[in-house]
C-alpha cells in the first residue's frame, strides 16, 4: 500500500514538472507573444498596435462575409463592417475588344497577324483570358418472475460472517463483460 | 469445505468473521472495469465528430479543451460554447444459439465553454474554462438460453468462489452440494448507465511565430451504475422431482434462481494534457499532443439481492446485507500516456485531416485498494499485462465549404483497435461520421454530428466460455453543438 502511495505521487510530480518544464522553458527562451499590458493614461486596447503577420488556414469562403471578424482578434477594431463576399463573381475587365465583332463566327486563328515565316502556323488564343476568370482567393425475460410466492424465507440468519467475505468474487463486476482473470484461455 | 459437517462449519464462520473484521476484504476486479474508463469515448463537438474526431491538427475552436490545448492559441475572439448530444446503443446478443437484442440511450448536456484571448500586441495567449462530457458509459445486453453443461448456482457453490448464496437460497444441502449443475434456463440483461465529464482548464500562447503551445488540467467526475439481473429457470422440469436440500419438501421441484447485482460507482480524478500546434504557411497544420495518465478514483457501492423459488410457491430470499458493501469500496485507476499526433490541410476549401494515437492498454493500472486487498489489486494488474497491449487509434476527416451557401459538410471515420492482444479486426471499433455546419449569423455558428459505431465483443455470465454471450454492438451518437463568438 505504501509502494503504491509513493508511486502515485512520484507520477504526480513527474507531471507537474513537465507542466511546469514548458513555461519555464518560454520565459528562459524567450516568448513569440507580447502581451499587452494597460497603460494608465490610455487604457485602451491596442488596437492598432496588433501585429498580424500570422497566417491563415482558413479562405473566405469558410466564413463567408465574415472572414475578418473571425481572423481579426476581438480588441483590434473596428471588424464589423459587413463585406458580402459572392467567390463566383468574376473580376471585371475594360478590355472589351473580346466582345467586339461577336457575330458567331469562328474566331479564326492566324487572323490578327501574318503566320510567321518559318515556324508552324500555331493558333493564337490570346485576348480571351479575362472571359470567366475567377476571383482566385484560394489561398486562404426473465422468465418466471413468480408472483404466487409463499413462506418467504431466508436461511441462515447465524451466516452472519459473509458480510464482504469472498462471496462477492463471483458477483462484482459481472456486468457482461469478460472475465479477465480467466476470460482468454 | 464444503464437505464439512455443518456444526464444524459454524465454527469455521466465527474464524471467518474475526478474520474479516481485520483484514481487507477479497474480491475480484476485472479489465473490463478498467477499459470502461480507459477506452476515449467520442468527445463532446459537433464539428468535430463529423470529422471522425480528427482535430487534433484542427483544434481551433473550445473543444481543443478536449482534443489539443494548444490549439486555443489560434482563437482570435471571446467565444461562449454549448451543446447537448443523443446517445443511443443497441446490442444483439447470441448467447447458445439464441439470439436477442436491446437498447439504451440518453440524452445529456454535453458542453459548456468559455475561450477568452488576451489582449497581445504581438502573438497570442488564449485561456479557456470548459465542463465537457469525455466518455458515455450507457450500455445493454440481454440474453436467454438453455445450458445444458452448467449453472451459476453450481458455479459460486464451487471454489475458487464457495459462495453461501446457493446454500442460503436453499439450493444445496446442509453439506453444500447442489443438484443444479446444468440443463437450465439462463437469461438475464444488464443495464449500463453513466458518463465522464471534465471541468478543463487550459491555456495556450503563441511561442513563435505561427508556432502554438497549450495545457490543460482536467478534473474529473462522473458516475455509472450497472444493474445486472440474472436468472437460472428449471423450463424443461430436469428437477421438478428433487429436492434440493433433501428432507425439506419446500425445495421439490426447483423452478428459479435469481440474482440481483447493482455496481455503483462515483468517478472522481485528475489529468493533464500539453499540446502543439504548428500552421505550416496558409493552408496546413501539424499538431502533437501528450495525454498524461488520467487517474481516476472509484467509489464502489455494490448490492446483491437474490431469491430461489421453488414449485409450491416457496421462496427464499437472500439477506442483502450479507452480501453487499456495508461501505463503499475505493481503489484508483490508472490509464496510460496517450501520444497522439495529426495534420489538416486546406485544399482550396476543402479541409483533409487525419491523426494517429499511441496507448499501450498493458500500462493500465489499479492503485490504492481501500477495502479490497492489495493481493486482489495485484493480480487485476497482472491481468491487464498478460491480456492487453498497446493500439493505435486513427481518425480521418474532411470538410468542405459549399461557397454560395455557407455550408459546411463533413464526413469523417474512425478506429479503435482492440486493447485485448489477440482480437480479430472485427473486435475493433469502428465508426463512420458525418456532420453540418453553418454561420447562421455573424456571431453565431450551429454544428451537428453524427457518428455511427459498430463492434464485436464477448462476455461471460460466469467461469470462461461456458457462459458466453456473443454481442454485436451498435452506437448512434448526434451532438449539437452552438457557438457564440463576441
Amino acid at each position: 500500500m505504501v509502494h503504491q502511495g509513493e508511486d502515485k505521487m512520484k507520477r504526480k510530480v513527474g507531471i507537474i514538472k513537465y507542466l511546469l518544464v514548458l513555461p519555464v522553458a518560454l520565459l528562459l527562451g524567450g516568448c513569440y507573444t507580447v502581451l499587452w499590458m494597460p497603460n494608465s493614461d490610455t487604457a485602451q486596447l491596442p488596437a492598432n498596435q496588433y501585429d498580424n503577420n500570422g497566417y491563415d488556414f482558413y479562405n473566405q469562403d469558410y466564413y463567408g462575409g465574415y472572414w475578418s471578424y473571425y481572423n481579426t482578434p476581438w480588441w483590434v477594431g473596428p471588424v464589423n463592417s459587413y463585406t458580402p463576399y459572392s467567390p463566383s463573381e468574376p473580376s471585371r475587365s475594360s478590355d472589351v475588344q473580346n466582345l467586339r465583332d461577336n457575330t458567331g463566327g469562328r474566331n479564326d486563328v492566324g487572323t490578327e497577324r501574318p503566320a510567321m515565316q518559318s515556324g508552324s502556323a500555331g493558333r493564337n488564343s490570346s485576348g480571351n483570358d479575362n472571359i470567366g476568370k475567377q476571383n482566385n482567393n484560394s489561398n486562404n425475460s426473465p422468465a418466471n418472475n413468480n408472483s404466487n410466492t409463499q413462506n418467504t424465507q431466508t436461511r441462515s440468519q447465524n451466516n452472519s460472517g459473509n458480510n464482504n467475505s469472498l462471496d462477492n468474487n463471483a458477483l462484482r463486476n459481472n456486468n457482461g463483460s469478460r472475465n479477465s482473470g480467466s476470460g482468454r484461455r | 469445505m464444503k464437505t464439512h459437517n455443518i456444526k464444524h462449519l459454524y465454527g469455521y464462520f466465527a474464524v471467518l468473521v474475526s478474520f474479516f473484521l481485520f483484514s481487507s476484504i477479497s474480491f475480484s476486479q476485472g479489465v473490463s472495469d478498467a477499459l470502461r474508463v480507459g477506452i476515449d469515448g467520442l468527445g463532446a463537438n459537433a464539428r468535430a465528430l463529423g470529422m471522425g474526431n480528427s482535430y487534433i491538427g484542427l483544434s481551433d475552436d473550445a473543444s481543443a479543451a478536449f482534443f489539443n490545448p494548444a490549439g486555443f492559441g489560434l482563437i482570435k475572439g471571446i467565444e461562449f460554447t454549448g451543446g447537448l448530444d443523443y446517445y443511443n446503443s443497441s446490442t444483439n446478443t447470441t448467447f447458445f444459439n439464441n439470439s436477442s437484442s436491446s437498447s439504451n440511450s440518453a440524452t445529456r448536456l454535453n458542453n459548456l465553454s468559455l475561450v477568452l484571448p488576451f489582449p497581445t500586441t504581438r502573438g497570442s495567449l488564449v485561456f479557456g474554462i470548459s465542463y465537457h462530457q469525455t466518455n458515455t458509459l450507457d450500455g445493454q445486453l440481454s440474453f436467454s438460453g438453455f445450458n445444458k453443461n452448467s449453472s451459476f448456482i453450481n458455479f459460486l457453490n464451487s471454489p475458487p468462489q464457495d459462495s453461501y448464496i446457493p446454500y442460503d437460497l436453499y439450493l444445496t444441502d446442509t453439506n453444500f452440494v447442489t443438484p443444479l449443475t446444468g440443463n437450465l434456463n439462463q437469461s438475464g440483461s444488464i443495464l449500463n448507465s453513466g458518463a465522464i465529464n471534465n471541468w478543463t482548464f487550459s491555456g495556450a500562447v503563441e511561442v513563435a511565430q505561427n508556432l502554438y503551445v497549450g495545457m490543460n488540467l482536467n478534473i474529473i467526475n462522473g458516475d455509472f451504475k450497472s444493474i445486472n439481473d440474472y436468472y437460472e429457470d428449471d423450463t424443461q422440469g430436469f428437477y421438478s422431482n428433487v429436492e434440493t436440500d433433501p428432507g425439506n419438501p419446500n425445495t421439490l421441484g426447483f423452478q428459479t434462481f435469481y440474482l440481483k447485482r447493482v455496481l455503483d460507482w462515483g468517478i472522481s480524478g485528475w489529468n493533464a494534457k500539453v499540446g502543439m500546434l504548428y500552421q505550416l504557411k496558409n493552408n496546413a497544420r501539424i499538431g502533437i499532443t501528450i495525454q498524461f495518465p488520467k487517474t481516476y478514483d472509484i467509489k464502489e457501492q455494490l448490492t446483491v439481492n437474490g431469491h430461489s423459488i421453488f414449485a409450491n410457491g416457496t421462496r427464499y430470499d437472500l439477506n442483502s446485507s450479507y452480501y453487499s458493501d456495508s461501505s463503499p469500496v475505493k481503489y484508483s485507476i490508472v490509464t496510460p500516456y496517450e501520444i497522439a499526433g495529426g495534420f489538416s490541410y486546406n485544399l482550396k476549401g476543402l479541409i483533409l485531416s487525419g491523426q494517429a494515437t499511441l496507448i499501450d492498454y498493458s500500462q493500465m493500472q489499479f492503485e490504492n485498494p481501500d477495502g479490497i486487498s492489495q493481493q486482489t489489486v495485484d493480480d487485476a494488474n497482472k491481468s491487464i499485462k498478460y491480456l492487453l497491449g498497446p493500439v493505435i487509434n486513427y481518425n480521418l476527416g474532411a470538410e468542405y465549404t459549399i461557397p454560395d451557401m455557407g455550408l459546411r459538410l463533413r464526413l469523417g471515420y474512425m478506429g479503435q483497435p482492440s486493447p485485448y492482444k489477440n482480437d480479430p479486426p472485427e473486435y475493433s471499433r469502428k465508426y463512420i461520421t458525418g456532420g453540418i455546419g453553418i454561420l447562421a449569423a455573424k456571431t453565431v455558428s450551429i454544428d451537428l454530428g453524427y457518428a455511427h459505431g459498430w463492434w464485436k465483443n464477448y462476455g461471460d455470465n460466469y467461469g470462461s466460455n461456458i457462459s458466453r454471450t456473443y454481442q454485436d454492438i451498435t452506437v448512434d451518437k448526434l451532438i449539437l453543438t452552438t457557438t457564440f463568438n463576441f
